[in-house]
């Protein structure tokens, strides 16, 4: 462990010296004229390598940002309530993201010698236009190493009375991190929709202006969001691997209680993400239309079919996972029967989600069914049904989400019956939005339509906080119908764990490839062109091929650090201070006591 | 009634009637992509549902578990042994064998526009751009009239005098003409889209478009400026559909 | 046996991906492959689509058009049709190739008798076209009444260097375009023969709506100090504009003037 913390400051060091040299590169652009533009990387060709590496850095970038930020949200909540499993498992989190540092910085760099060594011409260009960045990204970095560093090792030293800053500085690296974050996505989204230049493409105004694109504030947001989300799936799976793997009632029951609490995580996320996606991809239909009917209704209109198939996976599968777990609550019996009726709602929204607009036919298809859209179909394949389709699937996933909360409890309250009535009322009326507007979507024109998701969009959220105002008071000091029985899951839930990483982390290959796609034969869209021998844009099948080699690579790559993470423990843990506590419940299904009523979202 | 208790049979009967379903009950027929589609939506979540709790589990998978292992079910067991590769083999030949028919496309139904066009050597920017005899309100109707007969003299043989794709020509065409009533066409795109596809016909479309299935011609040589954008009033006005405005970049 | 837990979870996520992967290489595949554009440097490209290539940049990019025309004497610049027959003829011991390259390049090496030396040097900035261009160029203007044999080797390695990297650079004027437009319209008193896009409108003057895409910051400040020394339009009356604006005009003013004459593109 100590090893790896000091080769991750090598990294960092190595990442801002190789920065600071870069600062000669003004002097450099001039000799860029006698430079070629490209060279040819050996075997695979520049893009591949670009590709893999960018993927990969990204991947763990993702990592590296997104577990502390849920891993300081656990430390908080165990700090409030004095559970000591929480503040075990934030540190366990930490430890996983530390070891990940190293290789993400040095990703970073290699992307970087890439792009100096094979894109010059490129480089020199985005150099002239974000040359401040480098300073502030370099700046930003050591803080967040710094940050961290302290937090990871202040951990004893910064606990009891003085806990509070240990968190401020779990919050501080967190803020740190999402500053790296945004510097890096100005570049990324410049090159997308570029701003603040003339039309020779220099720098018109200042630099604000360029990072400031149209798709700067989506991309962050989104990316940061989905960042929590993936940091969540990769720590239920490391659960879930450790709890296949594991001998004892209570190592299952603590990995167990890991992978639940990754996956509450990642799901609260998960809701909200499609939203932010949304945003996005408004912003690049402002930015520039032909762009978003190519992202749409283009040649990559395929792409979001796959894309609704995996996010169909994700949301049935944490489902599944949330039906499973209530297995090993006394008491859930009573919530079984909702089971196919949200089942039924999930695929049906799933079906609508997953109608393409352009369908795969043969000429014969297309004769039978007059024309090149399906008469009936068709309606299925715009925005308006997709959009209704994706709002109930999130209805019905929050409900699954309320049914496992209340799986084990009963309320005490005298106006239990009212709030329960409220609360099925809230739904009822959301849903009933969300369907009507996609219905009478059809019936406006388009740019009243595309208003409509607004409206969609608030009734779910209403519904979800009216749910939940009411449910919190209603469940305080409920009876209990038994503890959760932590370990007892089946084991098939744990390959559901697996299976959402596995997915969401190729999700975010595709989506890669798609932000980098719709930019098709152009380096910066508009401005520089792509006249490099891969300057045509590769099919969906070649890009899924891609996509899954360098999974594999990350998965693998993870998985090093997983194991050296499990060395560590086997060695040391128990001196360090920072044992695995026992959970509550899992050493057989009757001892400990519920901890239902003690935080209000996580239990 | 037993059998029917039977979570393996319930699950089976839950596919069938969804295949049935969907092969039979959306008319006109789905294509095949999007039937095999749906068919693995529905057979997930059936396994979901089947698996969603342990005794369910156990239930649905006793039969399988039984003819894999119990010993009286030696016949079922060969017979399985032989009929399962036979229809796997019989499916991969169905995949690798030559049809007497195009292999099924991707058709991009609204492919991207450019952002502009060359008409008759002038350059028009599309993006963004409105149709400009809607800016001269006294002349709406003398307009639509103008587009009304531009449109009987020249696409009312494929695209039918009901402007729904249904004209003389029509049948002889694969795909068919575009049917404007159709509320999925004109009524989802602004009005420059219409004039670059007129402007430009099939041989316009991108690759993505597959223009080699198009046989509209490139109107450019044949209409002016003002008669396209008169036939566009007249789509809009006869089919009662609104043009899509651009939004307006902030 | 036991199959390890590494092994069953890695089979696992293989599967899983290789569904996805295997349902996205199923459906039928589109590139999209970057619109035909010439390969310019490689060389394999036919005079024709050259020509073509030229045509484009003379109406776009190389703002051409702004002083010259086809078939009809420019604004400001000579007739362009046949020069590539007449070319040849202009310069004793030049071909037509290479006159009309000197042309580009070092437009005051020859000047057409009756216009003055107003032409920029296309290769560098505002204009900035590089060697692919200017040689699509000169084949597109040698095929207005000549043959086209320019290959990109006649264009000299160090055309257009400016115009690589990307980026032009841009030369920053330190006034302040607002005050300079006032100084347009009231002391300098310009209005009264130039147009300069919405303001102004009479025609005694050339236009200036378009200046700053044709001409350096070099030529505008020479000309409003010393007009007649910079020469004149041609089909503008010789010595009508007044010199003494060096006198007139504070430092501030005239940096404001050029500052917003530099904004008329």
């Amino acid at each position: 462990m100590r090893r790896a913390v000091r080769r991750s400051a090598w990294a960092a060091l190595a990442v801002v010296a190789l920065l600071t040299l870069l600062s000669a590169l003004p002097a450099l652009a001039q000799d860029a004229a006698k430079e070629p533009a490209y060279r040819a990387f050996p075997l695979i060709g520049s893009r591949l390598a670009v590709w893999a590496v960018a993927q990969l850095h990204l991947n763990f970038a993702a990592f590296i940002l997104g577990v502390p930020i849920f891993a300081v949200i656990i430390e908080a909540i165990g700090w409030r309530n004095g559970e000591a499993q929480y503040d075990w498992l934030s540190h366990e989190l930490v430890k996983l993201t530390f070891a990940a540092f190293s290789t993400t910085a040095l990703l970073g760099a290699l992307l970087l010698f890439l792009f100096i060594g094979y894109y010059p011409k490129f480089w020199t260009y985005m150099t002239s236009i974000f040359f401040p960045t480098y300073g502030i990204y370099a700046a930003l970095f050591f803080a967040e190493t710094f940050t961290v560093y302290i937090w990871y090792y202040g951990w004893d030293w910064l606990s009891g009375p003085r806990k509070w800053i240990h968190v401020g500085l779990g919050v501080l690296s967190n803020l740190f991190g999402t500053a790296i974050l945004l510097v890096a996505n100005s570049w990324v989204t410049f090159m997308m929709s570029p701003a603040g230049i003339d039309d020779s493409g220099a720098l018109k105004g200042s630099v604000w202006a360029a990072i400031n694109n149209f798709t700067w504030m989506p991309i962050n947001i989104h990316r940061l969001i989905a960042n929590i989300v993936f940091g969540g799936t990769i720590c239920a799976a490391y659960a879930a691997f450790r709890f296949l793997g594991a001998t004892t009632d209570e190592e299952r029951a603590r990995y167990d209680w890991m992978g639940y609490i990754g996956n509450f995580v990642a799901l609260s996320a998960f809701i909200v993400l499609p939203f932010a996606g949304y945003y996005l991809g408004r912003e690049i239909y402002a930015f520039n239309q032909t762009m978003g009917i190519t992202m749409m209704g283009g040649f990559m209109s395929w792409l979001w079919i796959i894309q609704a198939i995996l996010i169909g996976v994700l949301f049935m599968g944490s489902n599944y996972y949330l039906w499973l777990g209530m297995e090993r609550i006394p008491g859930s019996e009573r919530y079984r029967r909702y089971v196919p009726m949200l089942i039924g709602i999930l695929a049906f929204g799933f079906m609508v989600w997953a109608t393409p607009r352009s369908m795969v036919i043969t000429l014969d298809e297309a004769r039978a069914m007059g024309g090149t859209h399906h008469p009936l179909l068709g309606f299925l394949g715009v925005m308006s049904a997709k959009n209704t389709a994706v709002n109930m699937m999130i209805l019905t996933t929050f409900l699954s989400f309320v049914l496992y909360r209340r799986a084990n409890r009963v309320s005490t309250k005298s106006w239990a019956p009212i709030g329960m009535a409220i609360q099925w009322a809230a739904l009822g009326v959301a849903a009933a939005i969300v369907i009507f507007f996609g219905v009478y979507g059809y019936f406006v024109e388009s740019l009243v339509r595309i208003g409509f998701s607004v409206y969609q969009v608030l009734a779910v959220l209403g519904a979800i906080f009216v749910v939940m105002a009411i449910d919190i008071p209603m469940f305080k000091g409920a009876r209990s119908t038994g503890a959760i029985r932590w370990g007892t899951i089946a084991a098939r839930s744990q390959y559901v764990l697996i299976l959402l990483a596995v997915t969401f982390t190729w999700l975010m290959g595709l989506m890669g490839f798609a932000r980098s796609g719709i930019r098709q034969h152009w380096h910066v869209y508009g401005v520089m062109r792509d006249n490099s021998v891969d300057a045509a844009t590769p099919a969906i099948g070649y890009a899924a091929n891609m996509i899954t080699l360098v999974t594999i690579a990350f998965f693998l790559l993870v998985l090093f650090i997983f194991w050296l993470g499990g060395l560590g423990e086997k060695g040391r843990a128990e001196a360090h201070g920072h044992a695995a506590p026992v959970i509550a419940g899992g050493s057989g299904p009757m001892s400990g006591e519920s901890r239902g009523g003690r935080n209000p979202l996580l239990k | 009634m037993n059998l029917l208790r039977s979570r393996f049979v319930q699950a089976v009967l839950v596919l069938v009637v969804a295949f049935v379903f969907f092969r039979f009950g959306i008319r006109p027929p789905a294509p095949w992509s999007v039937l095999t589609l749906y068919m693995s939506i529905v057979l997930l979540a059936v396994l979901i549902y089947v698996s969603s709790d342990s005794d369910s589990w156990r239930e649905f998978m006793w039969p399988i578990r039984s003819t894999l292992v119990a010993p009286d079910k030696g016949l079922t067991r060969l017979v399985l042994l032989i009929v399962v590769p036979l229809l796997l083999g019989y499916y991969a030949y169905t995949q690798a064998a030559a049809k007497p028919q195009a292999p099924p496309e991707l058709r991009a139904v609204h492919p991207a526009p450019p952002a502009s066009l060359q008409f008759r050597g002038k350059e028009i920017q599309i993006t963004g751009l409105d149709n400009p005899l809607r800016r001269d309100q006294a002349g709406f109707k003398k307009h639509v009239a103008a587009g009304a007969e531009t449109y009987i003299r020249n696409c009312v043989y494929c695209h039918g005098d009901n402007l729904d794709g249904k004209g003389h020509f029509a049948y002889g065409f694969n795909p068919p003409p575009a049917n404007f009533q159709d509320p999925g066409t004109i009524a989802m795109l602004q009005e420059a889209f219409l004039f670059w596809r007129i402007a430009k016909g099939g041989p316009g479309l991108p690759k993505e478009s597959t223009p080699w299935n198009s046989v509209m011609p490139a109107w450019e040589d044949r209409l002016t400026e003002e008669q396209i954008w008169q036939v566009i009033m007249y789509l809009y006005d006869a089919t009662g559909q609104q043009p899509r405005r651009w939004e307006t970049a902030h | 046996m036991r199959v390890p837990v590494a092994v069953k979870v890695g089979a696992f996520a293989l599967v899983v991906m290789g569904t996805y992967t295997y349902y996205a290489n199923s459906i039928p595949q589109i590139q999209s492959k970057p619109p035909a554009e010439l390969s310019l440097e490689g060389g394999n490209v036919t005079p024709a689509q050259l020509v073509k290539a030229g045509e484009e940049i003379f109406h776009t990019k190389g703002t051409c058009e702004i002083c010259h025309r086809i078939g009809q004497k420019g604004t400001r610049a000579p007739d362009l049709a046949g020069i590539g027959a007449r070319a040849g003829k202009t310069k004793p011991g030049m071909s037509a190739k290479q006159y009309i390259i000197e042309s580009l390049l070092q437009p005051g090496a020859y000047i057409v008798e009756g216009y003055p030396n107003i032409m920029p040097q296309v290769d560098k900035p505002p204009i900035a076209l590089n060697r692919s261009e200017l040689w699509a160029l000169v084949a597109f203007l040698e095929s207005l009444g000549g043959n086209v044999d320019v290959t990109l080797d006649d264009i000299p390695k160090t055309a257009g260097a400016a115009a690589a990297g990307g980026a032009a650079v841009e030369i920053k004027i330190p006034g302040d375009p607002k005050a300079g437009e006032v100084v347009f319209t009231t002391k300098g008193g310009c209005i009264a023969c130039h147009k300069a896009g919405k303001i102004g409108a009479s025609p005694v003057g050339p236009d200036l709506s378009q200046i700053a895409k044709i001409q350096t910051p070099d030529y505008i400040m020479k000309k409003i100090l010393d007009p007649a020394g910079s020469g004149t339009v041609a089909g503008f009356p010789k010595g009508v504009m007044p010199p003494m604006f060096g006198q007139t005009l504070t430092a501030k003013e005239y940096v404001d003037l050029v500052a917003f004459l530099m904004t008329l593109k």
